[in-house]
């Protein structure tokens, strides 16, 4: 049980590597996973059936299946169709697949949570659907979907440990191998305990940063204050909304 | 008042039991009592594997007349290759039993009780796309399918110093939990070859006429594979040596290497 040993694998170039390489697994499904996920909301909100029951069949499949069945699925069964993707893509693809599905549900709910009263207002001001979404809806609702998506966010980071068993070079994957050769168990997973870690708590820092950037009470004060300190005003100018 | 006393009596008596449970446990020499727990990667073909629904192969045959002979009963334990060691340091198996290897970096880790002498093959895709002579420099560019923390790793590890050293391009080593994970690349062509070991690899070109071929000689003829035990457990390593000697001397060793279709080299008793 030696730090001085995981420190020294924590600074290797294999961790570094596989680090990085989780880092954009992470954020190239989350992406993909947001777009598809806006997508299917809006498809369950869309008038026509077709979009309902093919956005309610995807989420059936996807929520039902575990994520490391689907990983498995893509990278062994698909190439039996002709369908035949890097390891990489394989990973990315599946977990969005999956992601999609998630942020379906959490998006949906907070287009729900707009109050129509919102959109009927927009209607009244003569915008089309698309600018009421684009303009009112859509903004208020990120605000109300910020903690989940938060949430999935952290919970993407340690998904993509399951890509190992696709030999894709991830954190884990490093781990595994340094730790075979060595038999330096401890040491080797410490090591990349320490970077999940690091990559959560920069995830939770962005997150915290974006829900007061995004909270427009706090927006406001935040202006005034600065402001008021700018131009020294007395204390009772200060309250002014 | 009296209520307190009967419930910290209650406490007392729990804390006690429970003190004293590690010390029951403590008798027993093996994980299990009068079970010899032993740890497998059941997807290396014809070792260990599963075939409907049952444990099956050379190993567990072999250890399955061994356990008769030592008075024990045989407890299969199946989990990744990558896995056995830790499992048997951490006193969750008391043997490992999974056609491992001989080297002397495992040597560090666990005492050994060799069985078996094999040998290795290349394994490509029929028809050799990438023309892979063997176990040279013509794998040098190439993908490589092993199983993580199988000996495979560290062979084809070894192939890629020495093309780096030839000033080669590197061998692009891809670890699978399971070695049926590594065939299944090679066939798909996201691999370009596999290591196997000699046995492994007739079963595998008999399973599956037409998908693979062999390329190159056998290598590494003279490794042994052994069952492992922790390091510095004697009682359980002289048991094991003494049961695999009665094997021998009533025959069941040969048998069970003729019912597997081994070739006699593979002996070492």
């Amino acid at each position: 049980m030696s730090i001085e040993l995981m420190w020294q694998y924590f600074l290797s170039p294999e961790f570094i590597q596989g680090a990085w390489m989780t880092l954009l697994i992470t954020l190239c499904s989350l992406l993909c996973g947001v777009v598809l996920g806006l997508v299917l909301a809006l498809l369950q909100e869309a008038p026509f059936r077709a979009g309902k029951a093919l956005a309610f069949f995807y989420l059936w499949l996807f929520r039902g299946t575990p994520v490391l069945f689907q990983i498995i699925f893509v990278y062994n069964v698909l190439p039996g169709f002709g369908l035949r993707f890097s390891a990489f893509t394989c990973a990315v693809l599946a977990l969005s697949l999956n992601e999609g599905a998630y942020m379906a549900e959490i998006l949906r709910s907070g287009l729900q949570a707009v109050k129509s009263g919102q959109r009927t207002a927009g209607m009244a001001l003569g915008m089309t659907n698309g600018q009421i979404m684009r303009k009112i809806v859509l903004p208020q609702a990120a605000r109300i979907v910020l903690p989940p998506m938060g949430n999935q966010m952290i919970s993407m980071l340690k998904s993509s440990a399951l890509v190992s068993v696709i030999a894709v070079q991830e954190l884990l994957l490093v781990a595994n191998q340094t730790a075979s050769a060595s038999f330096r168990y401890f040491e080797a997973l410490c090591a990349a305990g320490i970077y999940y870690l690091l990559l959560t708590s920069l995830f939770m820092i962005f997150q915290s940063w974006l829900e007061s950037v995004l909270d427009p009470k706090q927006r406001r004060s935040k202006s005034q204050k600065r402001l008021s300190r700018l131009f020294k005003l007395p204390k009772t100018a200060r309250e002014a909304p | 008042m009296s209520s307190n006393s009967l419930l910290f009596r209650h406490v007392r008596t729990l804390i006690l039991a429970l003190t004293l449970f590690p010390l029951a446990s403590h008798a027993a020499e093996t994980v299990a009592p009068g079970k010899l727990t032993y740890g497998t990667a059941a997807t290396f073909m014809p070792f260990e594997f599963v075939k409907a629904g049952k444990l099956t192969g050379f190993d567990i045959d072999l250890m399955t007349a061994l356990s008769k002979e030592i008075n024990l009963e045989p407890a299969p334990m199946p989990m990744e290759f990558k896995g056995l060691i830790p499992a048997l340091q951490g006193k969750r198996i008391d043997i490992i039993n999974s056609a491992m290897y001989v080297n002397p970096a495992r040597a560090a880790q666990v005492d050994f009780v060799p069985y078996l002498k094999i040998g290795s093959r290349v394994v490509v895709r029929k028809g050799n796309p990438e023309g892979i002579t063997g176990r040279d420099l013509t794998l040098c560019g190439k993908n490589i399918a092993v199983t993580l923390g199988g000996i495979e790793e560290s062979q084809a590890r070894v192939d890629n110093q020495r093309c780096l050293d030839a000033k080669k391009p590197a061998i692009n080593v891809m670890t699978f939990p399971a070695a049926t994970d590594s065939a299944v690349a090679v066939s798909q062509g996201r691999a370009d070859a596999e290591f196997l070991s000699t046995p492994g690899t007739v079963a595998l070109l008999s399973e599956k006429p037409g998908v693979f071929e062999a390329v190159g000689a056998e290598f590494e003829a003279d490794t042994h594979i052994a069952f492992a035990v922790r390091k510095g457990d004697t009682a359980t390593h002289a048991l094991l040596e003494k049961g695999l000697q009665g094997l021998v001397k009533n025959g069941t060793y040969k048998q069970l290497i003729e019912k597997w279709n081994f070739p006699d080299s593979v002996a070492i008793f």
